[in-house]
C-alpha cells in the first residue's frame, strides 16, 4: 500500500480503538435491579446470535470507517477504479513518440518532434493540476526498435522508457528526430507488458505521430497492435503532430548500375524519386553533385557544404509526378581519377528537408568508390 | 384557578408523603375537575345541600332554594351502601422498581388509597388485602370513616420484598370472601403468568367482579437503557450483563407478547383490565374503578 503521507499511515492503530471501547465498555457496566428479568433473557435467548453478530459487525463497520478517514487522510495511492471514492487513483500516461525523420516536418512554425515534445510537456503539465497520481512514461520509437530487438527483456524494457512522476521532467525534451524510418509499431508492443503489469493502474497511451499514409493506409500490423493493447478501460489518444498535409518528395535512393566502377569508366547512377504529398507535382528539377576528394585526405572546409572538388551535373527534370508514385532516373558520371567520390542528388526544398538529399551518414543514399 | 389534573400528577403526588392527604388531594381534585360526572350518587334519598362550584352538574341545582335566596344549591343523595370493594395490593419485591417519582408500589399503594377514599366517601363498604407470595395483612369490608386511617397505616407501613406467588394468594382470597364484591388488584404480574390468569379467571367465576391495574414503570415499557449494564434480577437470582440496546428490540416484543396475553386472558374472563404507567396522571385508575363500580351496581 503506498500513501501520499507516508507518515499518516501510523493513524491505522486507530482502527483499534472501536475495539478498545468496545472492551472497556464490558467491563464498565453500571449495576441495575430489574423485575422484567423474564423478559430481557427471553430477549437475550432468542437473539443471542444475531446480537453477538451485529455487535461485530458494528465494531468491524466503525473499524472500517476509522480506517477510510485514515486512508483519505494519508491519501492513499490505489489503482482500483472501486476503492477510488477514498484513495488516490493511478493513471498512467504512456507517450510513444514517434522520432523517425519524417517528424523534422517544419510545414508549421517548428518541426512536427517539436509539436510533439510540447504535447509532451503539456500532458506533463496538466497531470499536476489534475487529481490523483499520474505517472508519464515515454518511449521514443527508435528506443524501442533497439528495445524490441534486444528479445524483449524486461530489463531493456525499463530502460528504453523513461518514467516520471514530476511533471516538466525534461529528460525526453532534449532529444530530436532520428534518420531512422517508422517504427512506432516496435514501441506498441513493448506498452503491452507494461500495461499488463500494471493492471491497477488506469493507462492512457498517447501516439504521436505524423501519420503519413505511406505508413498508415496499409499498416495491418499497426492496427492489430493498437487493437490489441490490453485494458478494457484503456484511453487511446492519436495526437498528429502536422495538422495540415502538403506536398513531400522524397529521395528514395541513390544507387549504382554497375557493381564494379573504376576511374576514366562512365558509369550510371539510378536515382529514385518518390511523390509522398496528395497532389501530383510538376517540373521538378533535382540537382546532381559529383564530389571528387581523391586520394589523399582533403583539406577540411568547415564553412564549406563539401570538402572535396564539386562538379555539377546537368540536372534532372521531372515534368510530373503524381501522388505516390516512384520514379527512377539515370544520371551517367564519370570520375578521371580514384580515390573517393560522392554522387549526390538534391531536391528541391520542401517542408520535410531531411529527405531531400543525401544525407552524411553510412546509410545515406549515397555512393562512394 | 389551579388546575385539578396538576394534583393528579405523580410528581405531585410524591410530594405529599401522608397517605391520607395524599388520597384526599387526589380524590377531591379529580371529582372537581369533572364536568358532568356521571359517577355521583343516584338514589333518591336526600342527604344534604352543598353550595354550588363551577363544575357541578346542573340538573342537580335546587332551584326552589335560588328562587328563594338567590343562591345556588347543590341536592345531594345517599347512595346504596350495598357495593364491597376488596384492594389487592401485590407488595412484592418486584414492585419496588422505579426510577420516576413514584416506584410501582407506591403509585399502586396510592391507587389503593384513593379508590379506599372514594369508596368511603360514597358510603360503600371496602376492605384491603396486602400480599407477596402470600397474604401479608388483611383488612375487612368496613364502611365508616374510621377504616380509612386503618388502610391508610396499613399501605404506609408496608414495604415491598419476597417473591410473587399470586396463584396461592388468589385462592386464599377466593376462600376468605364468600361473598360477592368488587375486586380491585393492583399489581405487575411478573411471576409465573399463566398459573395467575388462571387464577384471576377462578376468582372471577367465584362471582366477583375484577378490576386489574398493571401498574408497569416507564423503563420496563420502553427500555430506554443504552450504556453497557448489568441487570440483577429482583426476584431471581438471574443476571444479564448486555448492551441493552442490542436487546431491546427483543425485548419490547417480548413484553408486548405479554401484555397481549394478559389482556386477552382478562378479556375473556370479563375482567375489566387498565395498563397503568407510573409516570401518568392517576386519574385513569380512577375513572377505570368509576366505571367498573358503576357496571357493577348495574348487574346488582
Amino acid at each position: 500500500m503506498q500513501f501520499l503521507f507516508q507518515p499518516l499511515a501510523w493513524g491505522f492503530l486507530l482502527v483499534l480503538l472501536p475495539l478498545l471501547i468496545h472492551l472497556i465498555n464490558l467491563v464498565r457496566h453500571r449495576r441495575t435491579q430489574w423485575a422484567a428479568m423474564e423478559f430481557l433473557l427471553e430477549s437475550y435467548r432468542k437473539h443471542r446470535r444475531w446480537v453477538w453478530l451485529k455487535q461485530a459487525l458494528l465494531i468491524a463497520s466503525r473499524m472500517l470507517a476509522v480506517a477510510i478517514a485514515v486512508a483519505m487522510l494519508a491519501q492513499w495511492v490505489s489503482g482500483s477504479r472501486w476503492l477510488s471514492l477514498i484513495s488516490q487513483t493511478t493513471t498512467h500516461h504512456y507517450v510513444v513518440l514517434d522520432d523517425s525523420a519524417s517528424m523534422g516536418d517544419t510545414s508549421s512554425s517548428g518541426s512536427a518532434y517539436q509539436s510533439a515534445l510540447k504535447a509532451v510537456q503539456a500532458i506533463a503539465s496538466n497531470t499536476s493540476t489534475q487529481d490523483g497520481s499520474h505517472l508519464l512514461t515515454v518511449i521514443r520509437a527508435s528506443r524501442g526498435t533497439l528495445a524490441s530487438a534486444r528479445a524483449k527483456e524486461a530489463q531493456a524494457i525499463e530502460s528504453s522508457a523513461s518514467k516520471t512522476t514530476k511533471p516538466g521532467d525534461a529528460s525526453p525534451m532534449s532529444t530530436s528526430t532520428t534518420p531512422q524510418a517508422d517504427t512506432v509499431a516496435d514501441s506498441l508492443e513493448l506498452i503491452s507488458p507494461l500495461i499488463q503489469q500494471a493492471s491497477t493502474e488506469k493507462p492512457i497511451v498517447y501516439l504521436m505521430s505524423d501519420f503519413r499514409s505511406k505508413d498508415w493506409t496499409n499498416a495491418t500490423l499497426l492496427k492489430q497492435q493498437l487493437q490489441s493493447l490490453p485494458g478494457s478501460d484503456l484511453d487511446l489518444q492519436l495526437i498528429d503532430c502536422v495538422p495540415d498535409r502538403h506536398e513531400n518528395l522524397t529521395l528514395v535512393s541513390i544507387a549504382p548500375q554497375q557493381e564494379v566502377l573504376a576511374a576514366g569508366v562512365p558509369a550510371m547512377m539510378n536515382i529514385a524519386i518518390r511523390n509522398n504529398g496528395l497532389a501530383p507535382v510538376r517540373n521538378v528539377t533535382i540537382r546532381v553533385l559529383a564530389v571528387d576528394y581523391g586520394d589523399r585526405q582533403p583539406d577540411q572546409k568547415p564553412t564549406a557544404p563539401h570538402s572535396g572538388l564539386v562538379t555539377e551535373l546537368p540536372p534532372i527534370i521531372l515534368e510530373r509526378l503524381e501522388p505516390g508514385e516512384l520514379i527512377t532516373r539515370h544520371v551517367q558520371i564519370l570520375f578521371p581519377r580514384s580515390g573517393s567520390h560522392v554522387v549526390e542528388a538534391q531536391l528541391p526544398p520542401d517542408s520535410l528537408m531531411s529527405d531531400n538529399s543525401a544525407p552524411r551518414g553510412h546509410s545515406s543514399p549515397s555512393c562512394r568508390w | 384557578m389551579p388546575d385539578s389534573k396538576e394534583y393528579l400528577h405523580p410528581e405531585a403526588i410524591r410530594r405529599i408523603a401522608s397517605m391520607e392527604l395524599r388520597a384526599r388531594n387526589i380524590v377531591e381534585g379529580f371529582m372537581s375537575g369533572m364536568h358532568r360526572s356521571p359517577y355521583f350518587g343516584q338514589s333518591v334519598e336526600f342527604v344534604q345541600h352543598r353550595q354550588y362550584v363551577p363544575g357541578d352538574d346542573l340538573r342537580h341545582i335546587d332551584w326552589k332554594v335560588w328562587s328563594r335566596q338567590d343562591k345556588l344549591y347543590i341536592k345531594q343523595y345517599e347512595e346504596d351502601t350495598s357495593l364491597r370493594c376488596t384492594l389487592l395490593l401485590d407488595a412484592s419485591e418486584s414492585m419496588s422498581y422505579g426510577r420516576g417519582p413514584l416506584n410501582k408500589f407506591d403509585y399502586a399503594a396510592t391507587i389503593c388509597a384513593c379508590i379506599a377514599y372514594l369508596t368511603l366517601r360514597q358510603q360503600d363498604a371496602v376492605g384491603l388485602t396486602v400480599f407477596d407470595q402470600k397474604i401479608r395483612s388483611r383488612l375487612p369490608w368496613r364502611s365508616s370513616r374510621s377504616h380509612l386511617q386503618s388502610i391508610f397505616k396499613a399501605l404506609q407501613q408496608t414495604t415491598p420484598n419476597e417473591k410473587t406467588n399470586l396463584t396461592q394468594v388468589f385462592r386464599e382470597i377466593s376462600d376468605t370472601y364468600p361473598k360477592r364484591s368488587l375486586m380491585v388488584v393492583a399489581s405487575d404480574f411478573l411471576g409465573s403468568e399463566a398459573q395467575t390468569l388462571k387464577s384471576l379467571a377462578a376468582l372471577k367465576h367465584a362471582g366477583h367482579d375484577i378490576l386489574v391495574f398493571h401498574v408497569l414503570d416507564d423503563d420496563e415499557l420502553d427500555f430506554p437503557f443504552n450504556d453497557p449494564t448489568r441487570f440483577e434480577g429482583m426476584e431471581s437470582m438471574d443476571h444479564l450483563t448486555c448492551n441493552p440496546r442490542a436487546l431491546r428490540e427483543g425485548y419490547l416484543e417480548s413484553l408486548q407478547r405479554f401484555l397481549d396475553r394478559v389482556r386477552h386472558a382478562c378479556a375473556s374472563s370479563q375482567i375489566d383490565y387498565q395498563l397503568i404507567r407510573t409516570s401518568k396522571n392517576i386519574d385513569a385508575a380512577l375513572v377505570a374503578y368509576l366505571t367498573s363500580r358503576m357496571a357493577h351496581m348495574r348487574k346488582k
